[in-house]
């Protein structure tokens, strides 16, 4: 069936692709042109296997064959990729028609985290990726695209390694808003302090048990985490909270603070900054007193 | 004078020719559906959307070879080219080349997002 639609597609436009000019798609067919399948079956009946699709501005389209490119025109093409410059020059894509449907989905994807969006002009390059990667990865999950979800998981894993999928983990367990929410409100307006606070808060939340509490959190799995925290002798635990959050961590501690004492000092801290309350429970590893 | 004479009286022999066909054919077109390469040219932004064979053409274009271990090298500099992420990076791997410096983007959509992202911070300055 896809065959005969392509055929029939093809038959229609034929003469304008071999004069060589580009046909533009019209809106109802764009679709399934950009399905890889129904493109690989209308290149195949081209008869030099040219045949390319073109994207342009308000997400036009258009099928051409890339050897008919006028020489004027492939000569702008080539310098924009020879080029040292970044700027004042074309931004032009060539992509591979299999990644095409992925990237395409990826740009049309509307689904952004009020929260946590708040700290992204706040953080690396590096950081802002995973994060941005995230709100899509949850709105794959939020939509069913579990098989996508996992894709773009596995994408973040092999560009960023284990760090990537840890924060990328932290942030669909919501411990990155709440990281955000908290930081946001300890230094207040202050972006000099946010910046160089942000992205430190981070990297440490990736590589040490450390958790910030949000109310969709549930406790006993964080009672868990910490327990196993205690017992692989992590040198540095802390919990923090603020506002609503406090009662919360304060039952987390009381589930904990029994186990904690052998082998750890603690320390609690209670303060108010412009009218909200913080809570800040840390756990520092003793040192060994000899036999 | 004579040749150029000639070749727009086949262009446009050529663009009633194209008319005709279409009218006869089941994909009705309302408007008027070609589009000149020039005009596509003079837009600031647009993407080719091709196959790997496609590619191999495409970055012979550009200075770059393909090394007998399937890796991207610049026919000038004779280095190998490396991704947005500083790899060095297979022919089938990539996934986007894109504009200026020739930025050689993995097939991964970490890869390809980190660029759009490095864009948007560059314009916002």
């Amino acid at each position: 069936m896809y065959l005969e639609w392509v055929k029939t597609f093809y038959d229609s436009i034929k003469i304008i692709i071999e004069v060589g000019k580009l046909f533009r798609v019209p809106d109802k067919y764009k679709e399934q042109l950009t399905n890889p399948e129904i493109f690989k079956n209308l290149r195949d009946l081209h008869v030099e296997g040219n045949l390319i699709l073109a994207c342009g501005d308000n997400n036009q389209l258009f099928v051409g064959d890339l050897e008919k490119i006028p020489k004027k025109e492939k000569k702008i093409l080539v310098n924009c990729f020879l080029t040292d410059e970044h700027k004042d020059i074309k931004e032009i894509d060539f992509i591979e028609e299999t990644f095409y449907p992925r990237t395409k989905k990826f740009n049309e994807n509307k689904f952004v985290d009020e929260e946590v969006s708040k700290i992204l002009k706040y953080v690396d390059l590096r950081i802002r990726n995973v994060l941005e990667l995230s709100f899509y990865i949850r709105g794959l999950y939020k939509g069913n695209n579990k098989q996508e979800a996992e894709r773009v998981k596995d994408d973040l894993g092999l560009h960023y390694g284990k760090d990537g999928r840890r924060l990328c983990n932290l942030y669909l367990t919501k411990y990155i808003e709440a990281l955000a929410n908290y930081t946001l409100d300890l230094f207040w307006e202050d972006d000099e302090k946010i910046q160089s606070e942000i992205n430190h808060r981070i990297m440490e939340l990736i590589s040490k048990p450390i958790f910030y509490i949000h109310p969709k959190h549930d406790a006993s799995l964080i009672v868990l985490e910490i327990k196993k925290s205690i017992h692989s002798r992590e040198p540095f635990i802390a919990i923090h909270a603020t506002g609503r959050n406090i009662k919360k961590a304060i039952k987390i501690v009381s589930k904990i603070n029994k186990i904690a004492k052998i082998d750890y000092d603690l320390k609690e801290e209670e303060k108010k900054i412009a009218g909200t309350k913080f809570y800040i429970y840390r756990l520092t590893l003793k040192k060994r007193k000899p036999f | 004078m004579g040749i150029l004479l000639s070749s727009q009286i086949t262009k446009f022999l050529k663009s009633i020719r194209v008319r005709r066909y279409m009218k006869k054919k089941s994909i009705s077109i309302e408007e008027d559906n070609t589009f000149d390469w020039e005009s596509l040219f003079q837009k600031k932004k647009f993407g080719f959307i091709i196959s790997k064979e496609q590619f191999r053409g495409i970055l012979n274009d550009v200075n770059v070879r393909i090394d007998p271990e399937n890796f991207l090298v610049d026919k000038n500099t004779k280095l190998r080219e490396r991704s947005n992420s500083e790899e060095e990076l297979c022919f089938d791997d990539l996934g986007v080349l894109s504009s200026g410096s020739k930025i050689f983007i993995k097939k991964n959509l970490a890869s390809f997002s980190e660029n759009i992202i490095e864009k948007r911070v560059r314009q916002e300055g």
